[in-house]
């Protein structure tokens, strides 16, 4: 008995290692998102610090505080009808780089004085934009709005994802509905207390099958498992051609209520294409939620700045990648630059076409 | 099989081991040969074609040995001498034809501008080791007269999976001994838990440290072979950062292998202590892969003539050995040029102790300074033989070289473009690098805490009980951490 007892004290001094080092490390701690401010509306709490980092050897480590209203920027929002609400997910939030490189402060640097206001929140599709469309105009009378959508964000939007923040649309009706993220269990909330915990459980996403998983695989020294990076996206097995236009059609209508004044669209271009396409002069295939989407945003006259070209002149001229990195394919400030260039550029013209 | 993967850990060991002391209480033989089966499994996980391949070189050297065993009993040295040279042949026919065939090949057709093609040959995993492992058992049953009468015992020797699949390079005489004896088969606790230590300070090392500092080395040495020029930041952070990953990586992978063994009570041989606490070359041969550098000065230098036959004979024989000793890690060019590099340092560290007086050497080893310098020097000759060790190709090591020497090219738009597109930052990088190198040449190193894990355990109950649960642990922690990243990460001296 007294044997397992010290066993067991050996093993919690091991875990209260862990904890004392991932304290004084940056170790990622509790984002603790919630409703706050809206019943679908996915955020941060008000004036909330947290440390975020990427991978298991945390890198891009960065302390990161919300603002009074939820996300993760140091800009306040208030009442600002000159304002740009920069709308989407983790692209938007940026939180592998440091502020001033994030999409938000470099627009707002070309925009010379207008704020900009980043609403971006991790792992959200393209319904939540829409809500967070009608949050910006409704709180803030904001006319604005440029969205950020990346080649999984329709699919996101589909009940039943894991990245769904609260309205979705049914994968067989297609009719929308609302599907809110179940609050913290008590052991979950006890659980966020333990820095431990939070890496073991959030950054390196232990889950016991995927364990079975790799007791069971068979993998030689050699081979890979395929890498969960940024740019890869969730598949599932319906057809893009069927829940797209729904989907799409669903997104413009909410939106198109809100935006009184401007609303544009950016693409993201299918990069690990255009790197091929550089180094072997493979034709790039055609991506068919993007196709689609930029045919249907054509179509509806919805203005929709597409990279691929962008990206793919930027390609044939520097050797300088797009991504944060190999493993994470989120955009990094180079990329960052081009678009925000391009977005003022979209917003001036059309100032002048006015 | 990995030892850093979930399979191994809480699969294969749990089993081996329970079933190996189950076996041994009843029958010696048969847990021998629990464990040879379970070490052939071990290595069919991976590469099950390759099995057959290595049953047939354990069955061909055992049937080697045998003859040459009987004839060296029966007077017949001709004869033994006879099935020495088939034994030896045959095995590095076999080494040849699946590590060298090719780039013999290439090396034919580029010289002769022919285009003779064998196809692809691929290389079975720890052949290098296994056939080294068997030629100096030949070796010693021709010199010393070594027996083996055991098949099963033999077998386990060559395929001991701690061992099998990247060294130590062990010697007969090390392992059969503990094979023979009774107390190799008792359970000892107190062994299991000081072999679970090593094992998990092995499993840190790789785990952490040498799959932590690997992004910064790929970073660079990969551009670099496709011919893109890093700036000097970035030369020097790859070469440091591959210098400590090969290390921790290789002295993991031992320690592990060592701790393991001990979980079998039986005893492998250190393979490190502490290379980069050296303060010159003669002495870093003598820390960095002991068990190989043993091997090539027993079976390779001394049979040359070794220091017997002169002082320009020693030296050529220094070199031919290490220029073979780079061969034997990988058919290219590269690492001839850095075994040939090892003996020109050699060769230089020998002739400068040579000409400079005992007295003065004595008090420059005494001085600290003296002592900063020569490691210094040591340090940067070893750093800059590991660019050609690492770079794929002359033209990779010649740019990642030439940002060594503050040659590098002008970065666009970024400071360090090479570690932009790896998402890395040169800051992070060497805030790994530093504190290693310094671990490297100042702390303890893992045979002392090993030895001190042992002896704690055997000594203390109590302690034996804490311990093992908190090596418990770190390996199911690390485990988890290794099973949870995004690619798997083999061991650097699997290829070789």
């Amino acid at each position: 008995m007294r044997v397992v007892a010290l066993f067991l004290v050996g093993a919690v001094a091991i875990l209260c290692l862990l904890e004392a080092t991932l304290r004084m490390l940056p170790g990622p701690t509790a984002t603790r998102t919630g409703y706050y401010f809206d019943p679908v509306i996915l955020t941060y709490p008000p004036n909330h610090e947290w440390q975020s980092a990427s991978g298991w050897d945390l890198r891009n480590s960065r302390r990161m505080k919300s603002n009074n209203y939820g996300f993760a920027t140091s800009r306040q929002f208030t009442k600002d009808p000159t304002a740009v609400a920069l709308i989407g997910d983790s692209f938007v939030e940026a939180s592998s780089l440091r502020e001033d490189e994030g999409l938000g402060p470099q627009l707002e640097r070309h925009l010379e004085g207008r704020p900009v206001y980043s609403m971006g929140v991790p792992g959200s599709s393209l319904l939540d934009y829409a809500e967070r469309v009608r949050f910006a105009a409704e709180r803030f009378a904001i006319r604005d709005f440029v969205v950020i959508l990346e080649r999984g964000d329709v699919r996101q939007s589909l009940c039943g994802d894991a990245n769904v923040a609260a309205a979705c649309i049914d994968r067989t009706t297609f009719q929308p509905r609302i599907e809110k993220q179940a609050p913290p269990t008590r052991a979950k909330d006890l659980l966020r207390e333990s820095v431990a915990a939070q890496y073991l459980l959030g950054q390196l996403r232990l889950d016991p099958r995927r364990l079975l998983d790799a007791i069971l695989a068979s993998a030689g020294p050699a081979s890979g498992k395929n890498s969960a990076d940024g740019l890869a996206i969730n598949k599932v097995t319906l057809n893009p051609q069927v829940y797209v236009e729904p989907v799409f059609d669903l997104f413009v209508q909410r939106v198109s209520k809100q935006a009184s004044g401007r609303l544009i669209l950016v693409l993201d271009a299918d990069r690990r294409a255009i790197y091929r396409n550089m180094e072997d002069g493979e034709p790039m295939p055609d991506d068919p939620d993007r196709v689609l989407l930029l045919k249907l945003a054509h179509e509806r006259g919805i203005d929709i700045i597409d990279l691929e070209p962008i990206f793919a002149s930027h390609a044939a001229k520097s050797k300088l990648k797009l991504e944060v990195s190999p493993t994470d394919g989120h955009w990094n400030s180079v990329a960052l630059s081009l678009i925000s260039s391009a977005i003022a550029d979209r917003l001036r013209k059309r100032e002048q076409t006015r | 099989m990995l030892f850093t993967t979930a399979i191994f850990v809480f699969l294969f060991l749990p089993i081996t081991f329970a079933g190996f002391f189950a076996i041994a209480s009843r029958s010696h033989r048969s847990a021998a040969a629990w464990l040879f089966l379970c070490s052939l499994v071990f290595y069919g996980y991976w590469m099950p074609e390759f099995v057959t391949l290595l049953l047939a070189s354990i069955c061909g050297n055992y049937l080697v040995g045998n003859r040459i065993g009987t004839s060296t009993s029966a007077g017949r040295r001709d004869s033994a001498r006879r099935w020495l040279i088939v034994g030896v042949a045959a095995n590095l026919a076999v080494l040849g034809y699946f590590k060298y065939s090719g780039f013999l090949l290439a090396n034919i057709n580029q010289l002769a501008g022919l285009g003779l093609d064998i196809g692809h040959v691929i290389l079975p995993i720890g052949i290098s080791f296994y056939t080294f492992t068997q030629i100096a058992f030949l070796a010693d049953t021709y010199q010393k007269g070594v027996r083996e009468y055991k098949f099963v015992h033999y077998g386990l020797f060559v395929t001991y999976f701690p061992h099998l699949i990247a060294g130590p390079v062990l010697h007969h005489a090390q392992m059969m001994p503990q094979f023979g004896e009774a107390k190799t088969y008792r359970l000892n606790w107190a062994n299991v838990t000081g072999g679970l230590a090593i094992f998990a300070v092995g499993l840190f090392k790789k785990v952490v440290l040498a799959d932590g500092l690997s992004p910064y080395a790929d970073a660079i040495f990969g551009p670099a072979d496709q011919g893109l020029w890093p700036t000097y930041t970035e030369a020097w952070l790859g070469a440091l950062a591959y210098t400590l990953q090969l290390y921790f990586d290789f002295s993991g992978y031992s320690d592990m292998a060592v701790g393991l063994s001990w979980i079998f009570n039986v005893r492998l041989p250190f393979n490190f202590n502490s290379p980069y606490k050296a303060v010159n070359i003669i002495e870093f041969w003598r820390r960095w892969h002991i068990t190989l550098s043993n091997f090539l000065r027993d079976y390779l230098y001394i049979p040359l003539g070794g220091n017997r036959l002169g002082r320009f004979r020693r030296h050529l024989n220094l070199l031919v050995t290490m220029l073979l000793g780079g061969l034997w890690h990988g058919a290219s060019w590269t690492f001839v040029a850095w075994g040939g590099l090892h003996g020109a340092y050699l060769m230089i560290n020998h002739g400068y102790r040579a000409l400079v007086a005992p007295t003065v050497q004595k008090r420059l080893d005494e001085s600290r300074l003296g002592t900063v310098v020569a490691w210094s020097v040591t340090t940067l000759a070893v750093i800059v033989a590991w660019v050609f060790f690492r770079a794929s190709t002359f033209e990779g090591a010649a740019r990642v070289l030439s940002g060594l020497a503050f040659l590098g090219h002008e970065p666009e738009g970024v400071a360090n473009p090479l570690l932009w597109n790896a998402g890395l930052h040169a800051g992070t990088g060497f805030a790994w690098c530093v504190p290693l190198l310094i671990v490297a040449a100042l702390a303890p190193n893992s045979n002392q805490i090993g030895t001190w894990a042992l002896l704690l355990s055997r000594s203390r109950e109590n302690a034996r009980a804490l311990m093992a649960g908190a090596a418990c642990t770190t390996i199911a922690l690390l485990v988890l951490l290794n099973s949870a990243r995004d690619t798997v990460s083999a061991f650097i001296y699997f290829n070789f």
